[in-house]
């Protein structure tokens, strides 16, 4: 176990260095050649397109000196955690992450433990009431989930729970520090519509691995020992159909949490997304770099997380 | 018969428009629209009604017209009976770049800097009708110009900056609107249109200095028309304390106010908190305790707290402006007035460019359907079914709501130009023919299909690319631009370096000089008439020159309905169609809501929002 940890976080360093490089180049040599450069754009804004006016804003936001330094300087910087500056306002990228990734964090992880909360139970029981009226209903459910894009939901609730209820989502965003209350009222409804969106697809895929394990000789076996159906189900069954199920709920965490930006909009929500949309809409080198890797960071976290827990619920497994 | 078949046809084509974005009113409604991001006039301040009403239509259903006049807003003048406190909930759309107002590449920084900080002047509110334009001192007590070319301000005493360091409630004085000039010469977006500097001669400012510590003079290069109310622009001189530069504060990102709102709170991409300044000097007068600004980009989100009574006033569209109305009777109706903002279709001027010979360009203003474009895109018809006021203007080269200065294209005075503004197929294709173009012209035509200049300016695009190759005289290409990489420098800021035909917004400006020079002068900052800045209508940049330095306004006035008629003939670009006054919509409990109206939206912190009161009697909430 050891061993294997230390290999694959060399592999994991060795991926975000190549994520490093791919993203520097994508942002610093790509996008100028195809778009334009971040100072093109400022100057631009500035109504002037004299070359000394770029050259006096490269100089100013560093971006003066040859690629590779630049790449060299800017990964020394991450090293030392410091995560650079908005080329728009001046704001630490830091600073501006620190509160922002808690609230996607957040935002994510409430959202998967209800997805998961919601999906789990719906799952085994569509498997256990197979080409049954239960199953059929409960299939329908997960189809029309899975189809149903989470923002639409939203402004559908957000609309119609105005016109029915006159009830709008709270507008004034509170930090759990502040007003805990407050912070909870603001957070459920997007989190949980966040959940809401790998449910359908989550409760297909549980129902998928419980009938292949429900289907196992050791399942007969225990049916014919006698044992209750509910033991049979959840302390055979259940366990070992969990494998592939917690690699999709592992890998979805990263995605859960960067990809919050429409639910950040129509909730008003200070998150990572919106600050990565915005930045990109500028082109702010430095936070749309720095976010890129902290969500490269987190999804190298997630997949070793993911390995790590398969030897807890699968006993065979040993690294 | 030819009348049938005519009306017919246009029945046909106004079926098929109003069908096609019918049904995006429908989907917006029920919020499947995306986001919709702000114009570039987005302001963060929803619109209480700024305008007259326009007179009641001749074909509205009486006794639905008398339905309507009997819930409009009265903007009755509330002062007599207001009461201080509470914090008004408004709402905007985007966020700011950042909260430099002199040195931030966009404009959204003005905005939030017109909270905080003063400028010289301001513009005198209308009193139930609308502004004029006309100037009154603000942090300027008061001003004298013993020539044409020098303009003397006295600051107004008591006037300090907000209690926090390192100001702590420091006179603003002299050296700092020296200061705040010299970083707006130096780095304002806009310096161009005011300071006379190396790589801009013809700016009007050549240089401002401290008489003493509560007197400053402005030099200017040539007598220039415009000035005061320049002085009272927010996009132009916001008064900041020195310290913001030697590093007291950062200035990008806290503010330290010297007006009647302190920002106390700004959580990015979340809300916007101003409260009331106690030190402002004229702060025994401002009603509200503050206003909180959360920002909301979706529109169906925007609605449903508006509709919760969560958003005190919200911009609606006019597509749902009669059935939310009708949704929910207790909202407060006002007529706006006509905007001043005139948006535009412009031509690629590169080297061969078709659009070089005016013939073109008057032949492809020929074939928009003003009528049907106004009327589709304000939804004129059922306004009028349902007895709402609506009244129908369309733009010459400015904008239709320069009161005074604007010159009716549908009328006499507007000249031989006039007949560019026409629909009329048959005499585009003799232009075409006559330029050379007997087969029409295939090229490109770029607009964004993001939601920067709303969710309505794509489909708007689309209609004038429709309505150019319903003709068959033209073949256009659709290209959708990313904006901050693409749009804004190789189209709106390009001066006419690109290929085909360009749709895209335009800057609301207080002073028309202002939008003149910017957009049709040879040297403009977003001038998209002259190739690479090289002047071809000299006739043209030495009109804009002589108006801006006529101090004569009826005079100043005959110049630019001058420049109007000059440009209906060599149509250099084509103005939007027109437009029509839309509605507000607010809860009632706005106290003074309509009375005091704003010339700049942006720039009415001091003057319309210090009036504006909370009316419990009629708080439903």
């Amino acid at each position: 176990m050891g061993r294997y940890m230390v290999q694959r976080l060399a592999l994991a360093g060795l991926t975000l260095v190549l994520v490093s490089i791919i993203v520097f180049a994508l942002l610093r040599v790509v996008v100028p050649l195809v778009y334009g450069d971040a100072v093109d754009i400022i100057a631009a804004e500035y109504g002037r397109t004299d070359p000394e006016l770029a050259q006096s804003l490269k100089d100013e936001y560093g971006l003066s000196a040859n690629l590779p330094v630049q790449y060299l300087k800017w990964v020394g910087s991450l090293l030392r955690g410091d995560l650079g500056e908005s080329l728009f306002n001046g704001r630490p990228v830091s600073t501006e992450m620190k509160n922002r990734l808690a609230v996607s964090f957040e935002l994510g992880l409430i959202g998967l433990v209800s997805g998961v909360i919601l999906s789990l139970p719906m799952g085994v029981a569509a498997a256990v009431f197979q080409n049954r009226y239960p199953d059929y209903s409960l299939r329908a459910f997960a189809i029309l989930i899975d189809a149903m894009p989470g923002f639409w939901l939203a402004i559908l609730i957000i609309t119609f729970g105005s016109l029915w209820f006159n009830w709008a989502p709270p507008l004034n965003f509170k930090y759990i520090h502040e007003d805990p209350v407050a912070h909870f009222k603001i957070m459920l409804m997007p989190a949980l519509l966040i959940g809401l969106t790998p449910s359908g697809a989550l409760v297909r895929l549980v129902r998928t691995q419980m009938l292949e394990v429900l289907r196992q000789d050791y399942i007969r076996t225990a049916q014919a020992k006698g044992l209750p159906a509910r033991t049979v189900v959840f302390t055979h069954a259940f366990r070992n159909s969990l494998l592939p199920v917690v690699t999709v709920v592992g890998l979805s965490l990263p995605g859960l949490i960067a990809g919050t930006a429409i639910f950040e909009a129509i909730f008003s929500l200070p998150g990572m997304g919106q600050y990565l949309v915005s930045s990109v809409g500028n082109l702010d080198y430095p936070v749309i770099m720095s976010t890129n890797i902290i969500f490269a960071v987190l999804i190298v976290l997630s997949n070793l997380a993911v390995d790590v827990s398969y030897t807890f619920i699968d006993p065979r497994v040993r690294y | 018969m030819p009348d049938s078949n005519y009306w017919n046809r246009r029945i046909s084509r106004r079926r098929t428009l109003t069908g096609a974005l019918g049904g995006s009113a429908g989907i917006a409604a029920l919020g499947l629209v995306g986001c919709g991001g702000g114009d570039d006039d987005d302001d963060v301040t929803p619109t209480t009604g700024a305008g007259q009403t326009p007179q009641p239509t001749p074909t509205a259903d009486p006794t639905k017209a008398e339905e309507v006049q009997s819930f409009l807003w009265p903007r009755e003048d509330s002062s007599s009976r207001a009461t201080k406190g509470e914090i008004f909930q408004a709402y905007t759309t985007a966020d700011v770049t950042n909260l430099d107002p002199l040195a931030s590449p966009s404009f959204t920084a003005n905005v939030v800097g017109s909270w905080v900080y003063p400028r010289l002047m301001t513009y005198k509110p209308g009193y139930r009708v609308p502004a004029t334009g006309e100037v009154q001192g603000y942090l300027a007590q008061s001003f004298e110009q013993p020539d044409a070319t020098t303009v003397v301000f006295k600051l107004h005493p008591n006037a300090v900056w907000q209690d926090a360091a390192p100001l702590n409630k420091r006179q603003i004085d002299a050296e700092d609107v020296v200061f705040s000039w010299e970083k707006f010469a130096a780095k304002s977006t806009s310096r161009k249109d005011l300071a006379k500097l190396p790589d801009n001669p013809g700016g009007p400012v050549e240089s401002v200095k401290a008489i003493d510590k509560t007197t400053v003079e402005f030099k200017l290069a040539y007598p220039y028309a415009p000035f005061l109310s320049a002085m009272a622009y927010s996009r132009y001189l916001q008064i900041m304390p020195r310290e913001s530069e030697a590093g007291g504060y950062d200035p990008r990102n806290e503010t330290r106010s010297g007006g009647p709102w302190i920002l106390q709170n700004y959580q990015r991409n979340v809300i916007f908190q101003y409260r009331k300044n106690p030190d402002y000097w004229d702060a025994d007068n401002v009603y509200l305790d503050g206003f909180d600004i959360p920002i909301i980009p979706e529109y169906a989100a925007g609605m449903a707290q508006f509709r919760a009574k969560k958003v005190w006033a919200f911009a609606v569209r006019a597509e749902d402006v009669i059935a939310t109305k009708k949704d929910v009777p207790d909202l407060a109706v006002d007529a706006n007035a006509f905007g001043r903002t005139c948006w535009n279709m412009y031509f690629g001027l590169q080297p061969g460019s078709p659009f070089l010979d005016p013939r073109v360009r008057a032949a492809a203003s020929m074939l928009i359907d003003r009528d049907l474009w106004i009327d589709t895109f304000s939804n004129i018809t059922e306004f009028q079914k349902e007895g709402y006021p609506t009244d129908v203007r369309y733009h010459s080269h400015i904008s239709s709501g320069w009161e005074g200065m604007w010159l009716d294209p549908k009328s006499a005075a507007m000249g031989p130009g006039a007949k560019n503004f026409e629909y009329n197929v048959a005499e585009a294709k003799k232009l075409l023919e006559a330029a050379g173009h007997a087969n029409g012209i295939e090229t490109e035509m770029a607009w964004i299909s993001t939601g920067q200049y709303g969710t309505t300016f794509p489909k708007q695009a689309e209609v004038f690319k429709g309505m150019l190759e319903e003709s068959g005289l033209f073949k256009l290409k659709q290209v959708n631009p990313d904006y901050q990489t693409d749009y804004l420098p190789n189209y709106y800021f390009a001066k006419g370096n690109f290929k085909g035909i360009a749709v895209g917004a335009s800057t609301q400006y207080p002073e028309v000089d202002q939008f003149l020079y910017s957009y049709y002068h040879s040297k403009g900052a977003r001038q998209k008439v002259a190739f690479q800045g090289e002047a071809s209508d000299t006739k043209l940049d030495g009109m804009i020159e002589a108006q801006r330095q006529e101090l004569d306004a009826a005079k100043r006035k005959t110049l630019i309905q001058d420049i109007q008629k000059h440009m209906a003939e060599t149509m250099p670009l084509i103005p939007y169609p027109g437009q029509s006054p839309t509605f507000s919509l607010f809860w009632p409990w706005i106290g003074n809501a309509g009375v005091f109206r704003s010339w700049d939206g942006e720039s009415a912190r001091n003057t319309n929002e210090t009036k504006l009161w909370f009316d419990k009697s009629k708080y439903t909430g």
